[in-house]
């Protein structure tokens, strides 16, 4: 019986579903351990000003404490050089959520308890809660594109068509639905960390260091992660104050954050106003793109988001002037969030295109097409390879852009006014080095192994895949390994570029178990395939064979006496020089903005990406989709409201809304699926996790102005600002 | 440093039992302390206890529990049921979602010691021993879900659902389903996932 071999590029069930939905599948918080005692972080209340006393005799003596931790004590942890993780009696406080005590206990509910026992008192002095706060400080950041490229001044000065703008973004918060979580285990010096990591590797350096301890005694163990999105990406307070009070008191410490404490002290998106200005000749072609940014960040981070990053590489000009500065608030430290800066500077940039377009009665659709460019306008090298085109077009076709009305409010249905919108996105290739070993077993089956992350993103299915692929063996014969530090290196899951770096590292391990396993055949005395040349010799489902004889991978393997052969490889970026990888996409969408309430929906949504080779049609259409959802939060409902006191109005989900069920329609996702061959990486191009999010946010803008007549500059677009 | 500001992981008995009056936690039944033994991985450490009598997945467990704890923490930590997830602890994400008397429940807003002679029922009773749920069957093949984590609540939501009787349209799933989020955004899958379990679930209504 012929069976469908397994290629990458199909799509494959995921190979941790039935882990998922049985709930078998263990995050951070799920490992019980002998002896576990639960802890709490107390924290800030109070965003600028002095910590005048800290009182935490009442919590020491409450039912069920084992310890309280505070500057009087964590030197018992034995950080490195005395690293001081707690604000103390006599410190200056610079935001919400800076850790003064870790309370210890053996159950949660006491620990919890007893946290709340914990007083401190304040000097309050006025915080900055605001970028155009005259009191905030201010720094020069690098923005992408330099200064000036061209002379946009004059550019600008002699332009036929002139368009200027002031875009606006609020902060906004990661929020995954797993709360930050350590389990802590030490045995003797060597520490055991159970997290949900993006980077395993670099999580597991950060806490060494962190205790002066050698690499190989910190182990993490993060096999799955609930949704990472760049939070994960740094090792938070929580995951240092777990491995001490564990240290402190001998035993198993589990630390969980509330999700209030995962607005404070989880990371969030800067927020940001953007001066844009489009400078085009009558016919629509753009010379000159400026952008002039202003975005938020911490008191004492280097953090600043990039939002000029992905501004310039869509669209043919000729001028640019960029500028960036972050001013400084008090908050707590600002984190890479999904696609950072792209999605800010590219709302500007498509409402903008938008605006021009209307300016000029030219369509939406065809001013982006009259301005297509086949090489990166920053540098003028050429793209890996580029199908922006085929994306607008296939994108208009999918949303019946032909039915939009060239001018604003035009169509309604009953109550609800109807618009159409496009917006599109671009976010960098990538990929970098990674090693992977496999391994093939006595019963045949096979099992790829490196310390790669999947927090959603389908790594365990997709390594998998490459190993079945080459190896010919079906899925339920391929395992994947990976999450844990001690298995071989792999990149962060950051910046898209990690699949695009683990996969053909798996391909290219399995590719050499495979010649072994061919050498083998055609070697061993005992090998019923011996003296066979290798192109008599082919590999199907489980087994090498000739024309008359076979033999199965398990068996071949017993011929060497030994458990398993074994390969590692490492995997090194093998793309063409001179090139810019690139991903590109676009985004259309019908809305119905309610004509009363302003209350805006989302109808229809179709995009179309250029990501290069897709590896699984499955899990790949779901990053892209999920991009979306989260596009369409922030267009409409994510905004995380500092008040004048440094706390957020809702630090939860009761205020920061991030899209329901109710607020999603139907995605309709088309990738256009082409293997890139200038990019390597088995034709992939990274880009499937931090695409689709940018560009959403125009095009539904674009929609509710062509539903409305209202251009709406700012997101979270809220009826407030419909009606 | 003061000995106020030590901590002594020696704490006895006794010094528990007097924190535990001082602290004003009225205990209902009086208390001994073990730590969970090398043996017994995850079992409760009790401080003051309510006795309560659930059945969690056609079993019964007699409990000695504190009367604070949640039916979530019940189930992750005294009984080592981890598959229910806590995303927020104020009953605002829905991925703690069980059953309770075959009702849609919020078990981070679920007091255990209210839940005395209650049938609960929770992910890992779903399926039938190797054989998966429909529901779990279609979750995996419509990839409705990334990272995992709202995916037990998701689940658990929607067969509720559809023993309701309100999984008829998908725009009704959606909206009754609004409780269950899901930041990886895998909603479209899900919709799909549940309009197509719902056709091979018994006694399941369309």
């Amino acid at each position: 019986m012929t069976i469908e071999p397994v290629k990458l590029g199909q799509a494959i069930p995921r190979v941790d579903g039935k882990a998922k939905v049985t709930g078998a599948a263990k995050y951070a918080a799920d490992y019980a351990l002998p002896g576990l005692h639960f802890a709490v972080i107390v924290h800030t209340t109070v965003a600028k000003g002095k910590l005048t006393s800290l009182e935490t005799a009442a919590a020491r003596k409450a039912a069920g404490v084992v310890a309280v931790l505070d500057a009087g004590n964590i030197a018992e942890a034995k950080f490195a050089g005395n690293r001081q993780p707690f604000r103390k009696a006599g410190d200056d406080v610079d935001y919400i959520g800076q850790p003064i005590a870790v309370v210890v206990a053996q159950t949660l509910e006491q620990a919890r308890f007893a946290a709340s026992l914990v007083k401190a008192d304040y000097e309050r002095l006025q915080a900055v809660t605001s970028m155009l706060d005259p009191a905030a400080a201010t720094l020069d950041a690098n923005a992408r594109g330099g200064p000036n490229r061209g002379n946009p001044e004059s550019a600008l000065s002699s332009a036929a068509v002139k368009l200027s703008g002031t875009y606006e973004t609020p902060i906004q918060t990661h929020h995954p639905m797993e709360l930050g979580a350590t389990v802590a285990v030490w045995n003797g010096d060597k520490l055991t960390i159970y997290d949900g990591t993006q980077a395993v590797l670099g999580s597991r350096k950060r806490v060494a260091d962190a205790f002066g301890l050698p690499t190989a005694d910190v182990t993490i163990v993060s096999p799955y992660i609930g949704g990472g999105f760049g939070a994960r990406l740094l090792t938070w307070p929580h995951t240092y104050l777990a491995a001490a009070a564990a240290r402190m008191i001998g035993k198993p410490v589990k630390l969980v954050l509330t999700r209030q404490q995962m607005s404070y002290a989880f990371g969030h998106r800067p927020a940001s106003r953007q001066e844009l200005t489009l400078g085009a000749t009558s016919d629509g072609k753009l010379s000159v793109i400026s952008q002039n940014t202003l975005s938020s960040t911490g008191v004492k981070d280097d953090f600043v988001e990039p939002v000029t990053g992905h501004t310039l590489v869509l669209y043919d000009h000729q001028h640019s002037g960029m500028q960036a500065k972050a001013a400084r608030l008090n908050i707590g430290a600002p984190a890479p969030m999904r696609a950072p800066g792209a999605p800010l500077g590219l709302f500007a940039l498509e409402v903008a295109m938008d605006e021009l377009a209307e300016q000029l009665k030219i369509d939406p659709v065809e001013l982006r097409l009259m301005n297509d460019t086949a090489v990166d306008p920053r540098n003028k090298k050429p793209y890996t390879d580029r199908n922006f085109a085929e994306c607008l077009k296939r994108g208009a076709a999918k949303i019946g852009w032909a039915d939009r009305a060239a001018t604003p409010k035009q169509k309604r249905a009953g109550d609800w006014l109807i618009g159409y919108g496009v917006g599109c996105c671009a976010w960098h290739g990538g990929n970098t080095q990674a090693t992977a070993r496999v391994r093939v077993l006595r019963d045949g089956s096979a099992v790829v192994a490196s310390a790669a992350q999947d927090m959603g993103t389908g790594t365990y299915t997709v390594m998998a895949q490459a190993v079945a692929e080459v190896l010919c063996l079906p899925m339920d014969k391929v395992s994947a390994e990976i999450g844990v530090s001690t298995l071989p290196p792999a990149p962060t899951a950051g910046g898209s570029r990690h699949c695009s770096s683990v996969v053909p590292a798996a391909h290219q391990a399995a590719t050499a178990a495979k010649k072994k396993l061919l050498e083998l055949a055609m070697k061993h005395e005992k090998s019923p395939l011996a003296g066979l040349a290798a192109d008599q010799l082919q590999f199907n489902n489980g087994t090498i064979s000739s024309d008359t004889k076979s033999i199965t991978l398990g068996d071949l393997v017993a011929l060497t006496g030994e458990a398993n052969i074994e390969v590692t490889e490492e995997y090194k970026p093998d793309g063409k020089p001179g090139f810019v990888g690139m991903n590109f996409g676009a985004h259309f969408c019908q809305v119905a903005v309610h004509a009363f309430t302003g209350e805006t929906r989302v109808k229809k949504f179709a995009s179309v990406f250029d990501c290069g080779r897709i590896f699984n049609l499955h899990t790949a259409a779901n990053q892209l989709s999920g991009g979306v959802v989260w596009g369409i939060g922030m267009a409409l409902t994510e905004a995380a409201h500092l008040d004048s006191s440094g706390r957020y109005a809702a630090a939860d989900f009761s205020g920061y809304h991030i899209p329901s069920h109710a607020d999603i329609p139907n995605i309709d996702v088309e990738m256009i699926n082409k293997p890139d061959e200038n990019f390597g990486a088995l034709g992939s191009r990274g880009g499937v996790g931090e695409l689709a999010i940018s560009g959403v946010a125009a095009a539904i803008s674009n929609a509710v102005y062509n539903a409305t007549g209202k251009r709406v500059r700012e997101v979270p677009i809220t009826p407030d600002k419909l009606i | 440093m003061s000995k106020e500001n030590q901590f002594d992981p020696n704490v006895s008995r006794r010094e528990l039992m007097a924190g535990a009056v001082a602290a004003g936690v009225a205990a209902t039944v009086p208390v001994s302390f073990a730590f969970a033994g090398e043996a017994s991985a995850g079992a409760a450490v009790v401080a003051e206890g309510q006795a309560v009598k659930i059945i969690v997945n056609g079993k019964p467990h007699q409990l000695t529990i504190d009367p604070r704890a949640s039916l979530l923490d019940t189930l992750r930590e005294t009984l080592s049921l981890s598959g229910t997830k806590k995303g927020c602890d104020h009953g605002q994400c829905g991925a703690c979602t069980v059953h309770v008397n075959g009702q849609r429940v919020l078990s981070c807003l679920t007091l255990t010691a209210s839940c005395g002679g209650d049938e609960i029922s929770t992910i890992e009773g779903l399926a039938g021993g190797d054989e998966l749920h429909p529901m779990q069957k279609a979750f995996v093949e419509h990839d409705a879900f990334q990272c995992g984590y709202c995916t037990p609540g998701q689940i658990m939501s929607a067969v509720a659902l559809i023993e309701e009787g309100h999984a008829k349209t998908e725009d009704q799933v959606r909206e009754q389903m609004s409780g269950n989020l899901c930041r990886c955004g895998a909603y479209p899958n899900i919709c799909k996932a549940v309009m197509d379990a719902q056709s091979k679930m018994a006694g399941g209504r369309l």
